[in-house]
């Protein structure tokens, strides 16, 4: 019975760290699919998310309700300083030319990481795991916190919320109709900036969630906006621009294949992700589930 | 310098739609030759299928006795087929005279020279000389994006000509153009032809421009073949009356 | 270039000479900091072919100016002359580039910055972990061979080869902006269809723009290893892709001249920032918003822009455009 563990334990850890780039990429291919931007302030957020949490908690070792509380606090907090800054800044955005557009995604990535820079500094500082999940599950002789445990949970639960909100709710039929066709979704009378600043407020929610879970498995710095950001974009071209199922196919994918490959081929785990994504470029340029990207050149 | 142009059984879906139906056409070399058709008739598509911008579900196309069918858009230019759209299609922020010698550096196959800033005396007289013959010499150093549609349209053609085209297809030629511009339009077309002797086919609305330049007339009918004719035979025919000309009365 | 454009030149080259004497003798902080400019004036330049001139969105080219530093850094080891190691750094990325440029040639707009951008990753994850390239922490002590009449270990002797290797590029790049070539790629920026119908293989165009601005970024990154004489895999990350786009969008894209000004402005704000705080990612944050929200077409958009405001005559249509 020796092989069980060497086999579940790289799985669960792999599902597990998934599940936190499909929280992220989700957020980044729901904005891309929907409002046609790539949102690199989106990197921004997560690491709202992560100094949002740890400022809530102070630091502190503090049960599991607390924790989730505090999680979905920073995750709320996130999505509200998206939507502000939909409304200040990426109303404009949209009108842009491409490379305007994405410099100005840019400098507000820089901006929040500056600001991150000024609020916490630029050391590393630690928020500890949740009292109850420090210990785990004993997997064949091999210890698997419960931590993994409970991010494989959450990633249930918001793939079922996202699936719900975006299949069964006037406002997920809303958000398709815009996608598909802009001008055809403001002449069936839907709001589009209203529909715009939710989508927004929504995907950097799932940073900002993202970015909390996090919060207690890396020394936090500033610089995670910038590092994170780039995995996100390599998850999303995997999955398909604008597929949510794509995403977290690809996402679960590279957390599982990243996670064996620690294990057993360690010196091509880090960037194998980057290296799935250029295999899927050749093969499958349109991603695992997308749809041919359709772009009138400007 | 002229091409023949031969359409065999040529077939064309979007989805389960059918917009040319088994079209076969002969284009004699160094005619002036007209397709008309109603709107939807499959002209455009047609244009398409000749450039090789689009495939084709079955049949041939042959340049010149060469079967093209499977050759890219790109190669066809190289083989004398030049091609103006219907709205005309210029480089809006190069100059006029920018915009034409882009088009005799292509036909010259220079355009990928990037270790020579200078460019050969004798593309620049030929561009000069195209300029003339559009008469766009007063607007050379203007940004082609500030001409008007209809000086646009001549400097696409211009652009085309430019190319040593052997094959001239013209889509609507006079589409949005005044009564005076359509009217010079016609006679450059006219003149440009008997110059060259490029072998043109065009589309066009305006009956007038039609009867006035046309050889010969293909009318095309929900993307069939009425019928192929010199133009006073055309005009005799009922069926032809019915579908076409009875529709397009109220545009003469 | 148009009339009087010719006393610019000679102005600008002048004026470029002076503060080149005058450099050295302000002490070799403010040396290493001009070197970093003129570097950077090259890698932005080099940038905007593809930007400005082609409207090719790389967000990549951090992997070939990264190269280009790895290249010198490798072969300075094994104590290569100088210019050997530099045409070696531009053959290398150039090479990169061209095997990307392919790769990526089926995808354009949003999907190829995106594309471009994470293949850039590959090569900083890549190097992050090689042995080879000594990894996390780079390879320190980049030095050419101490030898010749030229001895490039003189800080004064380097600060002159780098100005006369950007200044060669600089002019090589204006030759190929302004060939039959540079034409092409403008054409192909405007109505790629169009530009095809005319029998231009718009994909093999882009390509080879993607090789020259490659290979030219690749020689800034080589200047830059002798300059700083350390080479860590920083410069492979995609911030250093921005950075360029950055300078191009601030000094003014579709010119030739622009992203060398925005280099100029950038480089020394950061300079600046670098001395008083850590902490500066803010500031440069909200100069760039600020260009992006008010200026998206640059510095020398700016007379024009005032001209504008001023609010006089109708002001003469768009920013003054240096395509040949």
């Amino acid at each position: 019975m020796a092989g069980i563990d060497a086999i579940l334990v790289p799985l669960l850890s792999g599902l597990s760290e998934g599940v936190v780039l499909f929280l992220v990429a989700s957020g980044l291919t729901l904005v891309l699919g929907v409002m046609r931007i790539a949102n690199f302030a989106h990197g921004g957020y997560f690491m709202l998310g992560a100094y949002f949490a740890y400022t809530l908690l102070r630091g502190q070792l503090v049960g599991v309700l607390p924790f989730v509380a505090a999680v979905l606090g920073a995750a709320a907090l996130t999505g509200a300083a998206g939507y502000l800054s939909e409304l200040l800044l990426f109303e404009r955005f949209y009108r842009m030319p491409r490379m305007q557009m994405l410099l100005g995604t840019y400098a507000l990535l820089l901006i929040l990481e500056g600001i991150a820079q000024q609020a916490w500094g630029l050391f590393p500082i630690t928020q500890p795991e949740p009292m109850g999940f420090i210990a785990g599950l004993t997997v064949g002789g091999t210890q698997v916190p419960y931590y993994e445990f409970f991010l494989i949970l959450v990633g249930l639960v918001a793939v079922v919320g996202l699936e719900y909100l975006l299949r069964r709710t006037a406002f997920g039929r809303q958000v398709r109709a815009v996608a598909e066709d802009r001008l055809m979704g403001s002449l069936l009378g839907i709001d589009v900036g209203r529909v715009y600043a939710l989508m927004l407020a929504l995907g950097v929610a799932l940073a900002g969630l993202g970015g909390a879970l996090t919060a207690p498995t890396v020394g936090l710095i500033p610089d995670i906006a910038v590092q994170f950001v780039i995995q996100a974009f390599a998850v999303v071209i995997i999955g398909g621009f604008g597929s949510v199922t794509g995403s977290l196919v690809a996402a679960l994918l590279v957390g599982v294949m990243t996670s064996f490959l620690v294990s057993f081929a360690p010196s091509v785990a880090s960037f194998s992700l980057y290296l799935l994504m250029a295999l899927v470029l050749l093969l499958r340029p349109q991603g695992i589930m997308g749809r041919p990207w359709e772009e009138e050149e400007r | 310098m002229s091409l023949a142009l031969r359409l065999e059984g040529v077939t064309k879906r979007y989805g389960a739609h059918v917009v040319l139906d088994d079209v076969t056409l002969d284009v004699e070399p160094g005619t002036l030759h007209a397709i008309i058709g109603p709107n939807g008739a499959g002209k455009s598509t047609l244009f398409g299928v000749v450039s090789g911008e689009h495939t084709v579900a079955r049949g041939r196309v042959l340049l010149g006795g060469r079967d093209v069918t499977r050759v890219p858009a790109a190669t066809r230019v190289g083989m004398g087929v030049a091609r103006a759209f219907q709205v005309a299609r210029v480089f809006p922020d190069l100059t006029v005279a920018d915009n034409v010698l882009v088009a005799v550096l292509a036909s010259h196959r220079l355009t990928q020279v990037f270790w020579r800033r200078r460019v050969p005396e004798r593309t620049e007289r030929e561009a000069r000389r195209a300029l003339e013959r559009m008469q766009l010499t007063a607007l050379a150093d203007r940004p082609a994006r500030s001409l008007s549609q209809g000086d646009r349209k001549r400097l696409e053609i211009g652009m085309a000509l430019a190319l040593d085209a052997r094959l001239l297809l013209l889509d609507e030629p006079t589409a949005g153009m005044s009564p005076e511009e359509t009217a010079a339009t016609t006679r450059l077309i006219r003149e440009v032809w008997r110059e060259t002797g490029v072998t043109v086919l065009l589309t066009e609305h305006d009956m007038q421009v039609v009867f006035d330049l046309a050889q010969r007339l293909t009318v095309l009918h929900r993307g069939r073949v009425l019928c192929t004719d010199v133009p006073e035979r055309v005009r005799e025919r009922p069926d032809v009356a019915e579908v076409y000309l009875g529709v397009s009365a109220q545009h003469a | 270039m148009r009339a009087g454009g010719r006393w610019w030149a000679v102005a600008l080259a002048v004026a470029v000479v002076a503060w080149a004497v005058a450099v050295p003798r302000l002490g070799l902080g403010q040396l290493a900091l001009w070197e970093d400019v003129a570097i950077q004036v090259l890698f932005a330049t080099s940038v905007n072919l593809l930007l400005g001139y082609a409207n090719i969105p790389s967000f990549g080219q951090a992997a070939f100016y990264g190269a280009g530093a790895y290249t010198v850094a490798l072969l300075a080891q094994s104590a290569w002359p100088p210019l050997a190691a530099l045409a070696a750094a531009v053959a290398v990325a150039a090479a990169l580039a061209f095997v990307t440029g392919l790769i990526t040639s089926r995808v354009t707009g949003l999907a190829f910055s995106m594309v471009t951008l994470a293949i850039g990753q590959v090569l900083y994850t890549f190097v992050l972990q090689s042995n080879a390239a000594g990894g996390e922490g780079g390879i320190s002590g980049v030095a050419p061979p101490a030898r010749g009449l030229f001895d490039l270990t003189q800080p004064v002797h380097l600060w002159w080869f780098i100005l006369l290797c950007v200044a060669v590029a600089m002019l090589a790049l204006w030759w190929v902006v302004s060939s039959p070539f540079g034409r092409a790629l403008t054409a192909i920026r405007e109505d790629p269809k169009r530009a095809a119908f005319l029998g231009i293989a718009v994909r093999r165009y882009r390509v080879m723009a993607f090789t020259i601005a490659g290979g030219a970024a690749g020689l800034a990154g080589g200047l830059y290893a002798y300059s700083t004489t350390i080479v860590a895999p920083a410069v492979l990350n995609w911030t250093q892709s921005a950075s360029p786009i950055m300078m191009a969008l601030v000094g003014g894209m579709h010119t030739f001249l622009g992203p060398a000004l925005g280099a100029v402005l950038i480089t020394w704000l950061l300079y600046v920032l670098g001395q008083a705080t850590r902490a500066y990612l803010l500031y440069v944050g909200v100069v760039l918003l600020a260009f992006v929200l008010l200026v998206p077409r640059g510095i020398v958009s700016i007379p024009d822009l005032l001209r504008r405001l001023a609010g006089g005559r109708r002001a003469t249509g768009a920013a003054p455009e240096v395509t040949p």
